[in-house]
């Protein structure tokens, strides 16, 4: 049997203490790192590549959801909580098992056999886990913040800090205050989860935040150009003046 | 004579069965015209009646068809009186019950819709916090049997003074401080030196009177929406003082300002909703947050417990 490597996270003490004990009994497993909060989880995948994370969902920093967004789809996890109005969520996002607090040890241990046949099955969710995250937020909310994993460092981006959102084949990039920053998504699962009247697809490879633009000037027949306030400049389709127009 | 008893006892049930069909939820047209139509119908009625009565005694007896002529009209108009009478009882006896029904009605939602609020409203002690509890009491039951031990018997005690407080429409200041200092030790236990209190009560307010379980709410939230947002943790600041006959409780906190956390709210519309029923609009609550502090601010009359 090989290895399982896990790695614990949970901001409580005692929550992080009884997750040791129960893994102390269980055969074939090594804890690889435990954590306090969401950054330094992303950082420990990042660093020791466990199999598996034992996940709480509230937590300073980021939570739960946020650092599975941000691990990508090599790591397994299981989420452990007191709250129960996650577990369709934590579904929606393929996690392998959700804990409700508190657990019995049979309880964690059938989650980690769970976990083992999914690794040993190979079975990788063939989307990206921010594509799976995104796919997971009901309909109606809105993103207060974008998350993004920059090697073991993570930023942290409030919405009414992005500049505008640039369309890079399976990335986008967050240009916010001079920084541009690369995540793994599409542009289209984060449109839908940005206000429509803030946020404008200005063009199929450009989504602009409407507080930027200093004006729009015309280049040419048909041809527009988006004027943002630090003066850059940004191409402006027909059906994105289009948008444009209906907002303004 | 009693003959004219029976025979006013035809309109009568006729406009009893008016009253049944033409309920008084009906427009006021629809009721006029059903009563005329009726009182018109009945009367007649009544009237033939009397002449078939009439020509049968004829047939035995010389009878005064003379008197009958003359007397008809008048007939006629005693019937439709007596009929529109009638009617007009059953209607006002319809009217007196449905009234009292209705009041009836009233009063029960309004007890049922107090009742319903005071129960949300009690309930205040986050379900959440215990699940947590018994995780960390899970947690510590096998490697530090000693602290889960104490851990019970806080929570044990915590959880009885906040059903006796629940249960009381007011309760001295002195004994909710004490409720949210066992709220805090017990929080204290999951969140270790992350968690940082300090509860001050002025001696001059210690006897204050306060809806229970006023201040654990806002003390929850500062734990739940401030300290475990923070990796580091931070203090909760909570003091209470007088100034005349006003008593101000605030709690201060620190918070991650680029923190998400979504739900923030719940616990202090409730404490609003509560010092609204207990004081109407002589109790206030504010809240304003300036970089990494969170504050709420109470302002409440004072009234003082008896000595005991």
């Amino acid at each position: 049997m090989t290895v399982l490597r896990i790695a614990i996270v949970d901001d409580e003490s005692p929550a992080r203490m009884v997750l040791r004990e129960y893994l102390e009994q269980e055969h074939g497993i090594a804890i690889v790192a435990e954590c306090a909060n969401g950054f330094d989880a992303v950082k420990a995948v990042a660093e020791k590549k466990p199999d598996l994370l034992i996940l709480d969902v509230q937590m300073p920093k980021l939570d739960g959801f946020e650092v599975l967004e941000l691990v990508g789809r090599d790591t397994a996890v299981i989420f452990a909580t007191a709250y129960d109005e996650y577990a369709l969520k934590a579904f929606d996002v393929h996690a392998v098992d959700y804990l409700l607090k508190p657990f019995s040890r049979e309880r964690l241990h059938e989650a980690i056999e769970r976990a083992r046949q999914r690794l040993a099955n190979g079975e990788r969710t063939s989307t990206s886990a921010s594509e799976l995250s995104a796919a997971g937020r009901p309909a109606g909310v809105r993103l207060s913040r974008i998350v993004i994993r920059d090697g073991a460092d993570v930023h942290v981006v409030p919405i009414d800090r992005v500049d505008y959102i640039e369309a890079q084949d399976d990335y986008i990039a967050v240009h916010t205050g001079g920084r541009t920053l690369l995540k793994d998504q599409t542009m289209t699962t984060l449109e839908a989860h940005l206000d429509p009247r803030r946020f404008v697809r200005i063009h199929r490879s450009f989504l602009l935040n409407l507080d930027r633009l200093a004006r729009l000037e015309t280049t040419g027949k048909d041809t527009r150009t988006a004027v943002l306030r630090d003066g850059r400049e940004l191409p402006v389709s027909r059906t994105g003046y289009a948008r444009l127009q209906e907002l303004l | 004579m009693a003959l004219w008893g029976e025979a006013l006892a035809v309109p009568a049930l006729a406009s009893w069965y008016v009253y049944r069909f033409t309920a008084l939820s009906a427009s006021t047209g629809q009721i006029l015209i059903t009563i005329i139509m009726s009182t018109l119908a009945t009367t007649a009625l009544w009237l033939g009646a009397g002449r078939a009565w009439l020509w049968l005694v004829s047939s035995i007896a010389p009878s005064p068809h003379a008197l009958f002529a003359r007397f008809a009209p008048l007939m006629f108009v005693t019937g439709a009186v007596a009929f529109v009478a009638m009617t007009a009882v059953h209607y006002a006896i319809a009217v007196g019950d449905e009234g009292r029904a209705a009041a009836e009605r009233a009063l029960q939602a309004e007890v049922a819709a107090r009742e319903a609020e005071l129960r949300a409203l009690r309930s205040q002690v986050n379900p959440h916090f215990l699940f947590n509890c018994l995780h960390s009491i899970s947690a510590l039951i096998l490697k530090q049997p000693e602290a889960a031990r104490r851990m019970c018997l806080e929570l044990a005690d915590f959880f009885r003074d906040s059903l006796r407080a629940g249960s009381l429409p007011r309760i001295p200041m002195e004994f909710e401080a004490t409720l949210v200092r066992r709220y805090l030790d017990i929080e204290r236990v999951r969140f270790g030196a992350r968690l940082r209190a300090e509860i001050s009560v002025a001696p001059d307010v210690e006897r204050a009177l306060v809806p229970p379980l006023l201040l654990q709410p806002l003390a929850e939230n500062a734990v739940r929406h401030g300290i475990a947002t923070l990796v580091d943790g931070g203090d909760i600041a909570i003091t209470v003082t007088r100034q005349g006959n006003r008593v101000t409780v605030a709690v201060d906190n620190a918070f991650d300002p680029d923190g998400r956390r979504p739900g923030t709210g719940v616990g202090i519309a409730n404490v609003r909703a509560r010092l609204e029923t207990s004081f109407g609009g002589d109790a206030h609550l504010h809240v304003d947050s300036e970089d990494t502090r969170f504050r709420v601010t109470v302002s409440l009359p004072y009234l003082e417990a008896p000595v005991a």
